[in-house]
């Protein structure tokens, strides 16, 4: 067990990019030992996937993480994967690689003492704040930051919250010192305080972060005795105070429900723990004891069939490309692909996000300002987002400059460029291609209902019992060939309307049947 | 962009706030606020803290719990403070709850997961409008419908949730989470009927890339496990609680396995 807080078990929030790719790997093929991932480039060195591997290790826990015996090896035999199994783990647990961010003690005092400043009128006036008796009389000296129920919107000035932040902080030291739990030399006055960890400019960006974070709020206010603009912070609204007990059970099984396969899985994992919290607090009396404090993650109702957790991985880069598209802002990141080490750079004007249920992937529609053009970008490949200020940003479209007509022109623009697109192959013209099934008598129903649920924007017509034509346009046919292949021998291409495509299947059916020869 | 919006922009999801241990300690305060007796023993916290499965909580997060930390010159370690000794047991040293808030993102994914059919299924029309209008007050979410396109594998979403089949939907959810037996008419897609069956129900499957539920369950008659379109269900009620309930589950996943 690690003593304290040394560097190779701190994970700096950004330095989520060194485990993103080793995450994937292990979860999606779980075949490499520590030195295959150095040398196929998704670490930089053996130290790094050590610590890396450790810190996945410390984040997810033993029940998640596997070692393995990789077969074929005399050495470096020691293989790492991660369990899914829906049966035993119907959780996207990989979500949990998002909260173990870094963090040093003085973040952690800071946030509950500030916390239990936020006092609601009621309690300050009917509750006593302290427990122990001696306590229990406090001084008029201690201040707290005294919420209204009603409206949450009293803000604190900066000044003042740092004031009483210090004052309870310096004040339960002294009482735990007076009561002999604490020791001399950690008493300090309020004057000590602010000279080291807890100086005006870091409780300054604790609270700025706890305002980006959503859970406190921050406004710009003039006051009455002052000229400048003067920072307000206040608790964030309680969005579930309307709810009632069996309203917020509801609504736990609904989240628990959508997070293991909506966008964002990490922010709906989130608040399954939120609401878990949020339950125990106001509603302890429904709540079964656990016989621990910490959040469990269950999900006893549903598991999920032809479901990818991976996709969570990239959930940061999919919520930041969400943000520029709804400031509409441009943004730069690197491009990872196989062939070009170290990435390449792109600056683009993001469009769309647009997810392939079939293969689980998720890609970036958005024009390329180099290249002038617009492409798809496959999300896994995307890292290090950030805006971009440039300075005519909409040089795609026609001059306007209201936000609506933008984003309208904008839209025009996708809808136009993702007609007749089977997946995400926006390329070319359509060409029309023309398919001929014919089903087994005893299944016919079952298979017809196969091709309505997964022949996308084709139109199917009967032409005789059991035998369907499927007609669609579609840009770059090859892209179907595989949900082709998926009908064996119960599909024909119509070689008049398509020859390239019937060529095509024709060619790679002839290739398989070598295998049998 | 100002410190907040790089927050917002950059850093949403990543919240240390959620980690384990802040969120032990969340629920160790308000629980004890609660009722005393769920108070523990130092050596009971260190315990829990280090956990068996884990295998880094840091003695200098223990030690500022447990208020130990020690006072080196020059290098301040911190105690918490935030709890104190009573007869062997550590109490909330402040009687104040602390406050659970959900943060952007989360606000963000819920007000977009509302505008999904399928919330039809677990929310009363009065929830989800109490959830929208807490929600839309002053909060601009950049989770929206708009900004993405799903590439689904037909033209028909099967959103058809509504009815008999979200009364059905719920009484099954409802018998898995108590533990309790089933009875259901499922009418196959072949047209066989299989009336008023008692059925031991296991879990509801959803497959995101077809849109449809099943019920994996287990009828006690046939004695084998079985998948059930929730949609060729009718007359769903609630049983009796499932004896032996872990002993019967086990069987059935043994079963599912082999």
């Amino acid at each position: 067990m690690a003593k304290k807080n040394t560097k190779p078990f701190q994970n700096y929030v950004r330095h989520y990019e060194k485990i993103r790719n080793i995450l994937r790997h292990m979860f999606m093929y779980g075949d490499y030992s520590n030195k295959d991932f150095t040398k196929n480039g998704l670490a930089k060195s053996n130290r790094s996937v050590y610590y890396s591997i450790n810190r996945i290790q410390n984040y997810l826990g033993n029940e998640y993480f596997k070692t393995h015996e990789l077969p074929n090896r005399k050495k470096d035999k020691k293989g790492y994967r991660l369990m899914y199994d829906p049966f035993i783990c119907p959780i996207n647990y990989l979500a949990d690689t998002y909260v173990n961010c870094s963090y040093v003690i003085e973040d952690f005092i800071f946030y509950f003492t500030l916390m239990q400043a936020f006092i609601y009128e009621e309690e300050y006036y009917e509750s006593e704040i302290y427990e122990y008796d001696d306590f229990k009389n406090y001084t008029d000296d201690i201040c707290e930051l005294i919420i209204s129920p009603e409206g949450e919107d009293k803000g604190f000035e900066f000044g003042s919250i740092c004031d009483c932040f210090c004052n309870i902080y310096t004040l339960n030291k002294k009482f735990l010192y007076e009561q002999g739990q604490a020791k001399f030399s950690d008493y300090k006055t309020e004057s000590e305080l602010t000279e080291n960890s807890f100086k005006s400019s870091k409780i300054k960006d604790r609270l700025d972060e706890l305002s980006g974070l959503g859970i406190l709020t921050h406004r710009r206010r003039k006051t009455k005795y002052s000229v400048n603009m003067k920072d307000v912070y206040s608790l964030a609204p309680d969005i579930f105070k309307c709810l009632e007990f069996k309203e917020l059970e509801d609504l736990q099984r609904m989240v628990l429900f959508f997070y293991n396969f909506s966008f964002l899985s990490a922010a709906g994992y989130h608040l399954s723990q939120t609401l878990n919290l949020y339950v125990k607090s106001e509603f302890p009396a429904y709540c079964k004891e656990t016989g621990s404090f910490f959040a469990i993650n269950e999900n006893p109702v549903f598991f999920y069939k032809n479901n990818r957790l991976q996709t969570v991985i990239d959930n940061n880069v999919f919520w930041q490309i969400l943000y520029a598209i709804h400031k509409m802002k441009p943004i730069s990141f690197i491009y990872n692909r196989k062939h070009t080490e170290g990435g390449e750079e792109k600056k683009v004007y993001p469009v769309k996000i647009i997810t392939d249920l079939q293969y689980d992937r998720q890609y970036l529609y958005a024009y390329d300002y180099q290249a002038e053009k617009f492409n798809p970008y496959r999300i896994d490949s995307v890292s290090n987002v950030d805006i971009l200020e440039i300075n005519e940003p909409f040089v795609f479209i026609n001059n306007t400059t209201e936000e609506a007509d933008i984003r309208k022109e904008i839209e025009e623009i996708y809808k136009k460029n993702s007609a007749n697109t089977w997946n995400v192959s926006f390329a070319g013209e359509p060409h029309r291609v023309l398919l001929h099934f014919t089903f087994p008598q005893k299944e016919c129903d079952k298979l017809y209902n196969r091709l309505i649920s997964t022949g996308r924007f084709g139109n199917i017509k009967k032409t005789s019992d059991c035998t369907f034509d499927y007609d669609i346009e579609v840009k770059d046919e090859n892209a179907m060939v595989p949900w082709i292949r998926s009908w064996g021998s119960m599909v024909m291409v119509d070689k008049a309307t398509n020859s390239n495509l019937f060529d095509r299947i024709y060619n790679d059916s002839m290739e398989a049947l070598k295998q049998y020869e | 962009m100002n410190k907040i919006e790089k927050t917002i922009f950059e850093d949403a999801l990543f919240n240390q706030y959620k980690n384990r241990d802040f969120t032990y300690m969340t629920n160790y305060i308000n629980n004890c606020i609660e009722n005393n007796g769920f108070a523990l023993t130092p050596d009971d916290i260190k315990t829990q803290l280090l956990g068996k499965s884990r295998k880094n909580t840091f003695e200098e997060f223990i030690d500022a719990v447990l208020n130990n930390s020690s006072d080196i010159k020059d290098q301040a370690h911190n105690n918490a403070n935030l709890l104190y000794n009573k007869e062997g047991r550590l109490l909330p040293l402040r009687r104040v709850p602390i406050k659970i808030r959900a943060t952007v993102a989360e606000k963000a994914w819920l007000y977009f997961v509302l505008a999904d059919p399928k919330t039809d299924l677990f929310l009363e029309q009065t929830t989800k409008d109490k959830l929208k209008e807490a929600l839309s007050d002053n909060i601009d979410f950049p989770l929206k419908n708009e900004y993405i396109d799903i590439k689904t594998l037909s033209k028909n979403d099967n959103s058809d949730f509504k009815g008999d089949f979200a009364a059905n939907f719920k009484i099954i959810a409802e018998a898995i989470s108590q533990k309790s037996y089933l009875t259901a008419t499922n009418t196959s897609f072949s047209g066989k009927v299989y009336a008023d069956q008692k059925i031991v129900p296991y879990k509801i499957e959803y497959s995101p890339l077809f849109n449809s539920f099943s019920l994996s369950c287990y009828p006690v008659e046939s004695g084998r496990p079985v998948k059930m379109n929730l949609k060729n269900l009718s007359h769903v009620k609630m049983g009796e609680k499932i004896k032996n309930y872990d002993e019967v589950i086990a069987e059935f996943q043994k079963n599912c396995l082999t």
